[in-house]
């Protein structure tokens, strides 16, 4: 494990760091945007175990519509 | 038996490409279950996340051979399958961090159990919800762009298929 984060430490901290300008741009647009503290918390509605289907639906329709495309693409 | 074949071309120190295909299935279930916070609760979502982070930062660091060859300047004449697929992932790579970061700064249950109030507002609830939202059909084209690599690979998490 240390081992492989020594031999990944440049490729580990560029992501860190690419990480830490994009937070960076979007503060800079928090401190523009006009925003109100949220208030307290609702907690937890019932547990609708129906999300992970309308995830699950969300991934797969535009990953069939771009597999479409590119077999399109491929046959021309 | 197999022979010489390894010994003719020596390893790169990389992943194996087995590794790299666990790697991507732990990281997809676990990007399903981050994204149905009303399936698993807030508790879950936001713990979950801690688990998330190095998988996904490993996702992008055992591919940095890819990163390297894509984003090597002096090399600019790419398809425009790799041009797309370049643009694309940093387009996901931000979306990914601003849900992350601003998930934290709406924190229910992970800041204030360890006693800190992360001060949450509107902007970063908005933020949260759209940047959730739209990552699910950003992630879903990045799997179909990637799927002749999926096809060639997914066999190889058995281990006598490991060999390349
Ligand atoms: C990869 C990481 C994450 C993904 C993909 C993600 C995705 C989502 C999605 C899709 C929602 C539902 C939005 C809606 O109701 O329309 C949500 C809600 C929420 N998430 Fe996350 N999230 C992530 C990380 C985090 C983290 C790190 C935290 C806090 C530590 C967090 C806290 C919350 C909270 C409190 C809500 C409900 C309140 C709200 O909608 O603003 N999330 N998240």
């Amino acid at each position: 494990m240390n081992a492989w984060l020594g031999r990944n430490a440049s490729p580990i901290a560029i992501v860190l760091l690419a990480s830490a300008v994009v937070i960076g741009a979007w503060e800079v647009l928090d401190a523009f945007a006009t925003s109100e503290p949220l208030g307290t918390p609702e907690g937890d509605a019932p547990l609708n175990p129906g999300g992970l289907i309308k995830v699950t639906l969300f991934l797969l329709v535009p990953s069939l519509i771009t597999l479409a495309i590119r077999r399109r693409q491929r046959s021309h | 038996m197999t022979t010489a074949a390894p010994a003719l071309r020596p390893r790169p120190k990389k992943a194996s490409i087995r590794t790299r295909v666990w790697l991507d299935i732990a990281l997809f279930v676990g990007y399903v279950l981050l994204s149905a916070p009303q399936s698993t609760g807030i508790a879950f979502h936001e713990y979950f996340t801690v688990v998330f982070i190095p998988i996904f930062i490993s996702h992008i660091v055992l591919d940095w051979a890819w990163v390297k060859r894509v984003f090597r300047k002096s090399d600019n004449k790419r398809s425009g399958e790799v041009r797309f697929n370049r643009a694309f992932d940093i387009v996901l790579f931000v979306g990914m961090v601003v849900v992350i970061y601003s998930g934290f700064l709406v924190s229910e249950s992970i800041l204030p159990d360890f006693g800190i109030d992360p001060g949450a507002t509107t902007f970063w609830s908005n933020v949260h919800d759209a940047s959730g939202n739209l990552l699910i059909l950003l992630v879903g084209i990045h799997i179909a762009m990637h799927m002749p690599w999926i096809k060639r690979n997914l066999g190889r998490i058995r281990p006598n298929r490991s060999a390349i």
